[in-house]
Parts: structure tokens; C-alpha cells; sequence
């Protein structure tokens, strides 16, 4: 397998778009990623488009829009993680050869539901019963909170950060700073969890341009290196799971690492899955940034905070940048990789040479979760 | 006699179904239907589908044929949502309909038609347990049209080890991880004509 290196990013504020199709928000992102690549847009290999809820033909509705069309197309469905997984065949079909260049697209708008909690799938038992996924992870959280002595008051810090964060990003769909006192008297939407324990619904999109080694190299500055690329899925069961260990992260976590041949302590800078804050807590453990039972310390210790050794979501992550499902992988991407080129803006950290990206697509009846999708990056 | 309040229909035939089986009526015609000679189920049928009405001369006789009307509120539908899941018994109280794989033993709920375990087709449809102990829950305060809200929501995990989701039907303030819980039927949302949709429930004794 061949290197595969990122010579293009794009974003568009998050936020929410009613009046927009999904070629309307989808195509800036897209010119733009191209663009910054400098390389002629006619001879993009292949596009990969990550959507949940974009309907037939995302990818081809955005880059007919660009006029780019005639090459292989293909749409990606993976829940929260569709345009991570789409990253991911991305990669493999640079790195095996078969494309030099390819364009990753994540696209969503979910005001199209006009707002709520998102719909599931209604085949699914849990679903008829009354399951909606701010449930599943209050009862992670409750279950955590029991098990570890977290309280309410500790867990709502992790928005506080996660919004001190999001403020310092132009791009984020929530730039307001909170206090504890504001997320614990939010609204509640699944106790434990209030209306700021929760990542907003809203629209966006994102796209990376990745490419071989030989093509790299015509880039003006040093691109980025993808050192690892993955995607799992989670272990069925209908009987007892620990709902405290993210254990479907823990395992994409090892193979990541083992991939690009790093453990946690080299990791500087991560954007992880932080659709409800007890998921940001979680995760710390299940890739190993402390031991189990220990994620509050490592966060009041500022560590996971701008400034500190590893950096959690310097975006704001999905809880203050937003969460269009199917545009989160394809945005963290281009987090990290702004990060490591050092052009993040007022919400850089200083001297990242390693990035991780990491999106969970979730929820199905007896999984942890359905999908993990991780990705490194490194300088 | 049971009075149904409008929009309360399926209340009042869980109550009624309560109160043939503690005044004794001996409830097996209705049964004969949904269960063989060895007690099993044989065949997945609602409640809804349970419609044989008791032949008058088996039921103690009264002067205004209330336990009739009983009956007759009875057969009304106490629509589950997910009527393949739950059933009763012959005493009328509640079972959760699982699967048990007659290769490896595994139980799943819902009964599977193919065992996750051991990829058997040949699962025998049997009863799950009626006790569990309460692993999580949270109370839900924003859910899709439809739901009674806001509504407990939690995982029991059962006397033999299968996990279920379930509405708890436990005031708020006394529910508490590992809680011992047992099955029940409660109303628990409205299709969209407003009429009552129950489903199993897990409460205290």
C-alpha cells in the first residue's frame, strides 16, 4: 500500500440552511478542497460522498454542479460516521493503486426534519419501544455516573469546554461560551442529559482531497500524511454489555494505532465523537489518554483544553461546531489536517504534529455502537 | 363493570383481563387459540387476534351479564405496539416472547429467525423471565409524535441473562439502578387517531 497524502480541505460554517439544497451547501466545500489542492479539477479520479440522510445520488448532485462528473462516484452511508467511512474507502483505493487522486465529500442537512430528535430506523425493537439516542447515552451516562461517582456537575464541564472552544471557531454553529450552571438548568431532554449535554441539529459540509505520493509532491507546503485509516463495527449482544466501555473505540483505537505505529501519549491533537458530553468521556478512556474511571481528571486537569498536551476537540466538536451527520467525518478531517498545517486560526494548537479523527455512527439494537471510523494524521 | 372512559379503552381491558382472573374464570376456552396441550404458544398472535368469546354457560351466571361486558371489554383491542413481543398466559399475566436456539441454547429477544450465536434456524419460541434487575435508565423528556412523554426508559437485564428495553413504570424519584423489577402492560403512547397503544412495562411489586 502506497502513502496517501491530503492536498485539500473545505469547510462551510455550520449552521442551518432551510432555503439550501444539499448541492448548494455541498459544492463550496467541495471548489474549495480542489482549489486549494491547485491540481486540475478534470482529473480527480474518483469522489466519495458521506451522507445519512441526503438521498440517492448525493455525490453526483454536487459534483454536477461543479461540472466535474464522468468519474467513479460513490455515496457512502454509515450514520454518523457515512463520510469517515467514506475517507476510509478513499484512502485504500489511493493507497492500493487503483486511484491517485479522490475527493471525500460529507454532506447533510438535517433541517429537513424541521427539528427534534433525529429519526432511527424503524425496523429497529429498541426504536418501536421508545429508544431515541439522547436515551442511550443518558443511560451510558447514568450507568458511568453510577459506577464512578461522576456527578452532574462535572459531566456538564465537558460542554463548558467543548463551547469555550466552539466560540474561538468562525466556522462552528454555536459560538457562545456556558457555564456549568447554564448546561445544568438547560431544558432536559434525557435525564441526565439537558438541552446542552446534546449536540445540535443543523447542516453542513466538508471535503478533503487526498492523493499519492507523487502527486503530493508538487504541493507548495508539506502535506499531511493519512497514517492510518479504519472502520469497525460493534459486537452484537442482547445480553448483559458494559455500557460504561466504548468498546467498539477501544478496539478501532488499537488497530488505528497499530497502523500508524503510535500509542495515546503521541497523540497531540484529537477531533472524537462527542455528540453528548458523557461520549467525550468515555472516549478518553477507550483510546487510552487515562485509565478507566479517570476521564473527569484528565479534563479538569486541562489537559484535553486548548493549551494542553492533548487537545479534545479544538473545533468545538459536534456539542459546538455541530453535528450534520453525514458532514462530521469529513469536517474533523479537515480539522486535523488545518491543525497540523498550522493554520487553524484563533483556535490552533501550537505544534501539532499528530492528529486523530474519530466518528461513531450509531444506534442499532445490541451494538455499542454500529460503526467507528478513525483516521491519523501526522506532519 | 368496567366503564372505559373514552380514549381509555385499553386501560379498561387490562383491567378487565385483571379482574376475570381474580374472580376465578377459568379463561382456557380463550386460550385454546394461542397455546397447545403442553402450555406452549403456538403461534405468535396478539392480543388483538385473541377474540373467542366465553360461552355464557361457562361463566358465573349474574343478573346483568356484567362479566359479558367485561368480556366484550375485554376483546377490545389492547393494541401493543409491537405485538410479536409480548403475550399472556393462561392466567392472563404477561410473558415476554423470546427465542431459544435448539442448537446452542441461545435465548434472544426478539425471538431471532436465525441464532446470532450459531446460525440455526431452529428456534423454539419460549417465554423469557419475568424478573430482572433495572442496569440503566433515563427519563425522556423529547421523543418522536407519538409517545406519552416524558417516559422512563431502561435496560433490565432479565433472570436468564437476555437485556430488555422497556418503559419502567416506577414513580421517577424511587427508580434506582439494580432495582429488582418485574413485567407488566402499561399504555404508553397514542396512534395518530389518539387511540391508546400499550406495550410491556417493568414495575415493582
Amino acid at each position: 500500500m502506497r502513502d496517501v497524502y491530503v492536498i485539500g480541505t473545505g469547510l462551510i460554517p455550520f449552521g442551518k440552511y432551510p432555503e439550501k439544497t444539499l448541492a448548494d451547501i455541498g459544492w463550496p466545500a467541495a471548489k474549495e478542497a480542489i482549489v486549494e489542492s491547485a491540481v486540475k479539477p478534470k482529473s480527480i479520479d474518483a469522489v466519495y460522498c458521506g451522507t445519512a440522510h441526503g438521498g440517492m445520488l448525493a455525490g453526483q448532485r454536487i459534483m454536477k454542479t461543479l461540472g466535474l462528473t464522468g468519474m467513479s462516484i460513490v455515496n457512502v452511508e454509515n450514520a454518523c460516521s457515512s463520510s469517515s467511512s467514506a475517507l476510509a474507502e478513499a484512502w485504500t483505493a489511493v493507497a492500493s493503486g487503483r486511484h491517485d487522486t479522490a475527493l471525500i465529500i460529507g454532506v447533510e442537512k438535517l433541517t429537513k426534519f424541521g427539528g427534534g430528535t433525529l429519526p432511527l430506523e424503524r425496523e429497529d425493537w429498541e426504536v418501536n419501544q421508545g429508544m431515541v439516542m439522547p436515551a442511550l447515552y443518558a443511560m451510558r451516562a447514568r450507568r458511568y455516573m453510577h459506577e464512578y461517582g461522576l456527578t452532574a456537575r462535572q459531566l456538564a464541564e465537558v460542554s463548558v469546554k467543548a463551547h469555550a472552544h466552539g466560540a474561538l471557531n468562525p466556522n462552528a454553529q454555536i459560538r457562545k461560551r456556558v457555564s456549568v450552571e447554564e448546561v445544568m438548568s438547560a431544558r432536559p431532554v434525557a435525564e441526565p442529559l439537558t438541552l446542552w449535554h446534546c449536540c445540535p441539529t443543523g447542516d453542513g459540509a466538508a471535503a478533503v482531497l487526498i492523493a499519492s505520493a507523487d502527486i503530493a509532491r508538487q504541493q507548495k507546503t508539506n502535506p499531511v500524511r493519512i497514517a492510518a485509516s479504519e472502520v469497525t463495527s460493534g459486537l452484537y449482544t442482547n445480553g448483559y454489555r458494559d455500557m460504561t466501555w466504548a468498546e467498539l473505540t477501544a478496539r478501532g483505537a488499537r488497530e488505528a494505532y497499530n497502523m500508524a505505529g503510535i500509542g495515546p501519549e503521541d497523540v497531540d491533537v484529537a477531533e472524537i465523537h462527542d455528540a453528548f458530553t458523557i461520549a467525550e468521556l468515555m472516549y478518553y478512556e477507550a483510546f487510552g489518554f487515562c485509565d478507566r474511571g479517570h476521564a473527569y481528571e484528565l479534563l479538569s486537569s486541562g489537559a484535553t483544553s486548548l493549551g494542553g498536551d492533548i487537545c479534545v476537540n479544538p473545533s468545538g466538536g459536534l456539542l459546538s461546531r455541530g453535528h450534520p451527520v453525514g458532514a462530521t467525518g469529513a469536517a474533523q478531517a479537515v480539522e486535523i489536517v488545518r491543525q497540523l498545517k498550522g493554520c487553524a486560526g484563533a483556535h490552533q494548537v501550537e505544534g501539532a504534529k499528530i492528529g486523530v479523527s474519530h466518528a461513531t455512527g450509531g444506534g442499532i439494537a445490541g451494538l455499542d455502537h454500529g460503526v467507528c471510523s478513525i483516521h491519523i494524521f501526522v506532519r | 363493570m368496567v366503564r372505559a372512559a373514552s380514549g381509555d379503552v385499553s386501560r379498561a381491558a387490562v383491567q378487565a383481563w385483571l379482574l376475570l382472573r381474580d374472580a376465578g374464570v377459568d379463561r382456557r376456552k380463550i386460550m385454546r387459540d394461542v397455546f397447545d396441550e403442553d402450555g406452549k404458544i403456538r403461534s405468535r398472535l396478539s392480543m388483538t387476534t385473541v377474540q373467542t368469546p366465553i360461552e355464557k354457560e361457562s361463566l358465573p351466571m349474574t343478573e346483568t351479564n356484567t362479566l359479558v361486558s367485561n368480556q366484550a371489554a375485554a376483546n377490545a383491542d389492547v393494541r401493543f405496539i409491537t405485538p410479536d413481543l409480548v403475550a399472556l398466559d393462561a392466567t392472563g399475566a404477561p410473558h415476554l416472547i423470546g427465542g431459544r436456539c435448539r442448537n446452542c441454547q441461545a435465548l434472544s429477544f426478539p425471538r431471532a429467525a436465525v441464532c446470532a450465536g450459531c446460525l440455526s434456524e431452529e428456534i423454539e419460541t419460549v417465554p423469557l423471565a419475568c424478573e430482572g434487575t433495572l442496569y440503566s435508565y433515563s427519563v425522556v423528556h423529547q421523543a418522536p409524535k407519538g409517545w406519552i412523554v416524558p417516559y422512563a426508559l431502561g435496560y433490565i437485564d432479565l433472570a436468564d441473562n437476555v437485556r430488555v428495553l422497556a418503559h419502567i413504570d416506577v414513580a421517577q424519584e424511587k427508580i434506582a439502578i439494580d432495582m429488582p423489577l418485574h413485567l407488566a402492560v402499561g399504555v404508553v403512547g397514542a396512534d395518530s387517531s389518539g387511540a391508546p397503544l400499550s406495550s410491556y412495562t417493568f414495575t415493582t411489586a
